[in-house]
């Protein structure tokens, strides 16, 4: 082997090196905990048969989530909504308050604040004409 | 406060430069201590199963993601095994002294490099292998066991056409003629020139596997080589062996 080709394989080493490195650390930076808001739509769902929302639900909940920072760079590429289970709903007004569970999120992200906490919902009887 | 924050991030900033630096430093550290290619290919590969890791972390591709990670947790020990011998002939040359160059000449290469130049102006072929750090016993096949000073003569009389063992290597170990008539591994590296015959693919192939120094008289020629490291260096005149031969071999092999 030349000098001029062991030099440019030793240059070649320190690049791969630094390449290397520099995953090594992306992985590791990426792994740190960080926070996220997210703007997001409320589906109501599962209201029992006979009744109906008279008082639409607020369009967006802004919900803070945490967890390690690859999960949350996702979020935005993905759809996150916030499903309300309406099952227990009677007739009149009440708040439901979303689960961690009502966003679908990975199971290492946390939901850490929703505003606002809790829903308003005004559930009437169906009227058919 | 605010100003405090902005130290704080400061700091955290330079945290991870220096941390980069650092994991680059030892990387490049590493890697020199083996081939240049198996290097880049080991960094290569590497890089190659973080990227897949991360990329399988991002899209949730758990099972993916848990095939790459089993790979990166046994990426040490599967490297180790598969790049044994060239780790141990990195390992062999941390350990080599830096301080013997200006060593008095060793009896054994004078002996060797007058052997050498009178088999070369008779055209005799010659191999010699001179073990350095790490024991080439387990890459020879048969030979005949020999454990005698190592004299101009002896060497001569073994490569000498009527010998019965002069068509194998000799082997220097600790300085003294151990074995003689040994069959050596071939090279596998496919760009040798085919015009090399087998002698120079044998010392190749050991000088491959091993940091043991070969020296090759080629019959056709008469010229001598001395192969290091899988790596070639014709000589053309006693006075350079020698000089090759002392960079090349401490006196600590020859005790």
């Amino acid at each position: 082997m030349t000098k001029a080709k062991s030099q440019e394989r030793t240059k070649e080493v320190r690049l791969f090196s630094l390449l290397l490195a520099g995953l090594l650390w992306l992985s590791v930076v990426l792994e740190r905990p960080g926070e996220m808001k997210l703007q997001v739509p409320v589906l109501p769902e599962y209201l029992p048969a006979g009744l109906c929302l008279v008082s639409p639900a607020p369009a967006l909940l802004e919900v803070t989530v945490s967890g390690p920072r690859i999960l949350l760079w996702r979020l935005p590429f993905r759809p996150v909504n916030c499903r309300l289970d309406l099952t227990g709903a009677a007739v009149g007004t009440a708040g439901f308050t979303p689960l961690e569970s009502s966003f679908a999120l990975d199971r290492e992200l946390k939901v850490v604040r929703v505003t606002p906490a809790a829903v308003r919902l005004t559930v009437a009887k169906e009227v058919r004409r | 406060m605010v100003q405090m924050n902005f130290f704080l991030q400061d700091i955290g900033v330079l945290r991870d430069l220096l941390d980069l630096s650092v994991t680059a430093l030892i990387i490049s550290q590493l890697s020199r201590l083996l081939k240049g290619v198996l290097a880049l290919r080991i960094l290569a590969l590497l890089s190659a199963l973080i990227v897949g890791h991360l990329l399988a972390r991002f899209f949730s591709l758990q099972t993916v993601q848990i095939l790459f990670d089993t790979f990166l947790a046994s990426s040490v020990v599967v490297l180790a095994v598969i790049f044994q011998t060239d780790i141990r002939r990195a390992f062999a040359s941390l350990t080599r002294s830096r301080s013997g160059k200006d060593v008095e000449m060793s009896d054994v290469i004078d002996e060797l490099v007058f052997a050498v130049a009178g088999l070369a102006q008779k055209r005799i072929g010659a191999l010699i292998v001179i073990e350095r750090g790490i024991q080439v016993d387990s890459y020879l096949a048969v030979g005949t066991d020999i454990d005698a000073k190592v004299t101009s003569e002896l060497l001569s009389s073994i490569f000498l056409p009527y010998s019965p063992i002069h068509d194998g290597a000799v082997i220097i170990q600790r300085g003294k003629l151990t074995r003689a008539g040994c069959f050596l591994p071939l090279t596998q590296n496919f760009e040798v020139s085919k015009s090399l015959g087998t002698r120079h693919r044998a010392a190749m192939g050991l000088s491959e596997l091993v940091d043991a120094v070969v020296v090759v008289v080629s019959e056709e020629t008469g010229t001598t080589s001395v192969v290091v490291d899988g790596k070639k260096t014709d000589i053309l005149d006693p006075p350079a062996l020698g000089k090759l031969l002392r960079r090349l071999v401490e006196p600590r092999w020859l005790k």
